[in-house]
């Protein structure tokens, strides 16, 4: 069953500054909610708080899946996440770390779905490395093996682009693409390339 | 397409830092390095033969919680300088993460306590007449250590000053189990029986489970922070 992501007055402060007003959104399964902003308009903080990993002072994130309703965290196992703030093990092999965060999530097969994704991300001939050997750029296509090892229904990147070369941005362009087939795709940037694939675009900070 | 247990997923994490361990040996290096060289300083220092058995019990327990201090946050700390916390987050139940560091945490302090114990009872010129206690005594001891510092190293991984605020905080958690273990040892040293220590001994498995039970219910609220 697809996931609705109902984003309802959320606020989020930090201290006495106020880091996200009251946003309202929904990301629908199929459909690409674009958040976009000035640098420290609070996209990051809205897309930590829309997987569950900040709670919000006010408002609520709550997931629609058919008739079951609840917090991200009751779907944590279906989300994706990408972000500049995550990072993998450095001193683990490609595939060990997809084996290790899929086994976590409760994948089956971790290592040859782990397989498959690096062949998908051009890095399988890297699998047995650690990813203290791999550059920025490989690091990054890592994080997008990292959030679909699961089959998330939900997919949530942060700057996906950042630190990726033009072939690694024609890549995760074509991963948007398929999972806007199936999944719910939140995406925070202020790249106009990836601005144009929002289905509907927020801005926040205005 | 989806299963995995609570224990499985806290084996999982066990395992990993297990791995990473033997990779880096941080965490082993930098705990044995200061219990071995404690422990050889002060018997070339003091005679073993001046020690009476109490001395010799308080002087084993402070080289184990000082080196563990060195050592202990570590499971924690590196997640959060390494940024590696948030991809955990998403991926496992803060129960897992917590009893998946407290497992690695006992393994640790177990694997220090290999090196230790043995070169203890060689340079302090021990001559052990309980041995049943003494093990008993070494067992509670280091299970209570890992369940009492697990909890506050992961709120320490959070603060700026880690290894000061670590002793600092470690201090009054760990002081309990730390009492009933020294007089333990102490009574094993002395050559008495295991019925010597029944208090100390129901005493220290009652505070292990206290802290464990208490930790994990906090544990949720400083790992989401």
């Amino acid at each position: 069953m697809a996931i609705t992501v109902v984003i309802d007055g959320v606020s989020r402060r930090f201290g006495e500054r106020t880091a996200l007003r009251k946003v309202s959104a929904a990301a629908r399964p199929g459909r690409l909610l674009l958040v976009t902003g000035r640098n420290g308009s609070g996209k990051s903080t809205l897309l930590k708080i829309a997987a569950g990993l900040l709670r919000p002072s006010t408002g609520s994130v709550v997931y629609r899946d058919g008739a079951d309703d609840g917090s991200p965290e009751l779907f944590s196992d279906r989300i994706g996440f990408v972000s500049p703030e995550l990072s993998l093990y450095d001193e683990l092999s490609a595939l060990d770390n997809l084996t290790f965060f899929g086994g976590l999530k409760g994948v089956r097969d971790a290592a040859l779905k782990g397989e498959a994704l690096l062949e998908r991300v051009g890095l399988l001939d890297r699998a047995d490395d650690p990813l203290s050997s791999f550059s920025s750029g490989m690091k990054q296509r890592m994080k997008f093996c990292f959030s679909l090892i699961n089959d998330p229904d939900v997919w949530i990147l942060d700057e996906p682009t950042a630190n990726l070369d033009d072939a690694g941005k024609e890549l995760v362009y074509s991963l948007i693409e398929d999972m806007r087939k199936k999944s719910a795709l939140i995406i925070a940037t202020n790249e106009k390339e990836e601005v144009r694939l929002g289905d509907e675009v927020i801005e926040l900070g205005r | 397409m989806k299963s995995s247990s609570l224990a499985a997923k806290a084996f999982a994490i066990f395992a990993k830092d297990l791995r990473s361990e033997v990779r880096t040996r941080y965490g082993v290096g930098s705990v044995a390095l200061f219990a071995v060289t404690s422990l050889v300083v002060a018997s070339f220092a003091v005679s073993p033969y001046a020690l009476e058995s109490d001395a010799q019990s308080a002087f084993l327990w402070v080289v184990l919680f000082f080196s563990s201090m060195s050592g202990l946050s570590r499971s924690f700390v590196k997640e959060e300088e390494t940024r590696t916390s948030l991809a955990l987050k998403l991926s496992a139940p803060p129960l897992a993460v917590f009893y998946g560091k407290m497992a690695f945490n006992l393994t640790l302090m177990i694997a220090v306590e290999l090196i230790v114990v043995p070169m203890f009872l060689l340079f302090m010129d021990v001559s052990l007449k309980s041995y049943g206690l003494f093990i008993v005594a070494i067992v509670l001891g280091t299970a209570y250590m890992s369940a009492a510092t697990t909890i506050v190293a992961a709120i320490i991984s959070k603060a700026n000053s880690k290894g000061t605020l670590f002793a600092v905080l470690s201090f009054p958690v760990t002081m309990p189990g730390l009492i009933m273990a020294v007089r333990m040892t102490n009574s094993a040293l002395a050559g008495l029986g295991m019925s010597s220590s029944v208090s100390e001994i129901s005493g220290i498995i009652a505070f292990t489970v206290m802290i464990t039970v208490l930790s994990s219910m906090l544990f949720e609220f400083v790992w989401n922070d």
